[in-house]
């Protein structure tokens, strides 16, 4: 039996789902977080059933990628979780009333039910019930609320007969529907209501998303680098790294294997062995960034801050050829490129996909390669992560400008629900957090430790050195930086963060590390990055882009090699 | 007299009575509920050609300035603080 869970956007299906299956899937509070489905299993009654998370939609005509996803999937149910938003009741009949239309059983967890009272809405759910005919459960997902009946309803769901109705006809039956169920009375903005009004008109809201901005930096920095000294490096440099050095020496007291395991120096960046480096970069440096920022995307995507920005960012997002909501997939790709990119499917058009691919590619380096720009340009001043940041954004507006000009078509305008402000559940941020990180340490550390083998294994042969010197002429003459670099870009592909990681040996200056840090940001997406994009793009599309990337490398590589002071 | 919603004061409540042409462009405003006969507030106003913000029964929706030339409503209260009820 499959089991279908369906509804508007940001009506808490991926909560209920989590709730249901036990599975870690990540909810926010913003429409467009599910773009593709996730499967999990529940017991009903002894017997087993497949439960889908179907990403949310208005209607059943697609109007984005993420649309068609879930409007395909409705061939495939043998009953409907329809979750409706219990604030919003007659927006989310419409997509109610199309469901019942195709005769699949539906039961109907009308969330949010907690907020009802909060916002002065009187709802009558006998009445409901007698309209739709079907099992009504009222849940409050987040909490938990209401979800052991909603799945004891299950084995009730109905289908009632509900003939074709044309759009028109759909809309006077919800209207009649609502003039008995809701009663809304009148109140008073509340103080988070004021805070969202502020929060959404220019004038106070680009000031305070620059300072919330800023904020979030400086918090992700703060608890990134107090981890890292405090918690982490004492841990590697005392206690970890004398002991596997000891345990190695037993088995290898020298030779190919020790240098393939422990490495030549005592700096664990420098390294290259697999037992040092390949866990001290994804452990001792990334982790505790991608744990900072991962908190903090949390807050805020839960407060449902995130909605608001792409509203602010709208008018500079049409210069790039997109509308707001891409600076979400921006924000994302902040943290790993790999959502980011996945998250360019709720945008309408292939035009706006490929710019935002492109741009995200471009300029946006993952919380992996930032952490190891931090730690390296850091050490020049804070000033220097800035300029590269500085200039993969000026690099981003330039390249994002052309291709609004050069493209055909132009952008569709921004037209998105902005989801009130919520308190976030604590549990629930806890929970998206350890999705998270488990995420990245299950894809990142293998990929390192594979990264640190090859490259040791391609040192070995001479493979390393014959390629350094076939591209030595872009590196030295164009963008001034040694040869050795461009191992550093080979292993790029793999991990960013060890690729930038590889340049610690090489002691190159300051104008030099800003130069390499921003090459390998801008020249190709990680692995996975690629393949998830030559998946949404197609295979013309992406080499269009990758091409782009290339070029894109090589001018500012040069640039910035010419004309630093 | 009708006016859109671009054009329409900040804090002012509108009806509306015309969408503009196009069954994918009425398809989109009926998915979040912009129908004809609606009440909607505006609170925000676009600066730079940035979206409006309208408040449709409990809920914002940004839109975009070019859509929102495309709105025409009957404003039926300037001011809602004078005792009319809100849409929210």
């Amino acid at each position: 039996m499959k089991i279908l869970l369906m509804g508007n956007p940001n009506v808490g299906k991926s909560v209920i789902f989590s709730r249901l299956t036990g599975a870690h899937v990540v909810s926010s509070n913003y429409p467009g977080t599910t773009v593709g489905f996730t499967k999990g299993r529940i017991w009903i009654e002894g017997n087993e059933a497949e439960i889908i998370d179907v990403p949310g939609i208005y209607r059943l005509e697609p109007l984005s990628r993420a649309d068609e996803v879930a409007v395909k999937m409705l061939a495939e149910g043998d009953i409907i979780i329809n979750v409706v938003d219990a604030t919003n009741l007659e927006r989310s009949l419409y997509l109610t009333m199309q469901l019942m239309e195709r005769g699949i059983p539906m039961v109907l967890a009308l969330n949010m039910w907690d907020d009802v009272k909060h916002k002065g809405i009187n709802l009558d759910l006998e009445k409901l019930r007698e309209f739709l005919q079907v099992p009504i459960i009222p849940t409050v997902a987040v909490a938990g609320e209401g979800i052991k009946e909603l799945v004891a309803h299950i084995s009730q769901a109905r289908a009632p007969h509900v003939r074709q109705h044309s759009d028109e006809e759909r809309w006077v039956d919800i209207g009649k529907i609502i003039m008995d169920v809701q009663l809304i009375t009148h109140r008073h903005h509340t103080f988070l209501e004021k805070i969202s009004d502020a929060s959404l008109m220019p004038h106070t809201g680009i000031p305070l998303a620059i300072l919330i901005l800023l904020l979030c930096f400086a918090i992700i920095r703060f608890l990134g680098e107090s981890l890292i000294h405090y918690v982490m490096d004492p841990f590697f440099y005392r206690v970890y790294g004398p002991w596997i050095i000891r345990l190695v020496k037993i088995a290898f007291p020298s030779g190919m294997m020790y240098n393939i395991l422990i490495g030549n120096s005592t700096n664990f960046i420098e390294s290259l062995g697999l037992l040092t480096t390949g866990l001290y970069v994804p452990l001792g440096m990334v982790l505790p960034y991608i744990f900072s920022f991962y908190l903090i995307l949390g807050i805020l995507e839960d407060v449902g801050y995130l909605p608001r920005l792409a509203v602010l960012a709208d008018t500079i997002m049409h210069r790039v050829g997109l509308h707001g909501f891409a600076i979400i997939s921006i924000v994302l790709g902040l943290g790993c490129n790999v959502p980011g990119a996945l998250s360019t499917r709720v945008l309408e058009t292939r035009r706006e996909k490929f710019i935002a691919s492109t741009l995200l590619c471009i300029s946006v380096p993952c919380m992996a390669q930032s952490a190891m720009i931090i730690g390296l340009v850091g050490r020049y001043g804070l000033v220097y992560v800035f300029l590269v940041y500085g200039i993969l954004m000026a690099i981003g507006i330039v390249t994002g400008t052309i291709l609004d000009k050069v493209l055909k078509g132009g952008s569709p305008e921004i037209f998105m629900e902005i989801p009130s402000y919520h308190v976030p559940h604590l549990g629930a941020l806890i929970k998206k957090l350890r999705v998270r990180v488990f995420e990245f340490l299950d894809e990142a550390v293998p990929l390192v430790l594979l990264g640190i083998f090859i490259i040791n294994v391609l040192n070995a042969i001479g493979v390393m050195k014959f390629i350094s010197l076939v591209a030595a002429p872009v590196a030295t003459k164009v963008w001034g930086l040694p040869q050795e670099v461009v191992p550093a870009m080979i292993i790029g592909f793999l991990r960013k963060d060890v690729a930038v990681g590889m340049l610690e040996p090489l002691h190159l200056s300051v104008k030099q590390l800003v130069t390499a840090s921003t090459i390998l940001t801008v020249y190709f997406p990680c692995v996975a990055t690629f393949f998830i994009l030559l998946k949404e793009l197609g295979l013309k599309d992406m080499i269009k882009a990758s091409l782009i990337m290339v070029a894109v490398a090589i001018t500012i590589g040069g640039m910035i090699n010419f004309l630093w002071w | 007299m009708m006016i859109s919603l671009a054009e329409m004061k900040i804090n002012t409540i509108g009806v509306i009575r015309q969408l503009g042409e196009g069954a994918q462009f009425q398809a989109k405003m009926n998915s979040l509920n912009f129908r004809i006969g609606k009440r909607i507030k505006k609170i925000g106003k676009s600066i730079l050609n940035s979206p409006v913000v309208v408040e449709v029964d409990n809920t914002l929706v940004a839109i975009g300035m070019g859509m929102a030339r495309k709105i025409f409503l009957e404003v039926v209260d300037e001011d809602p603080a004078h005792g009319q009820p809100e849409c929210r």
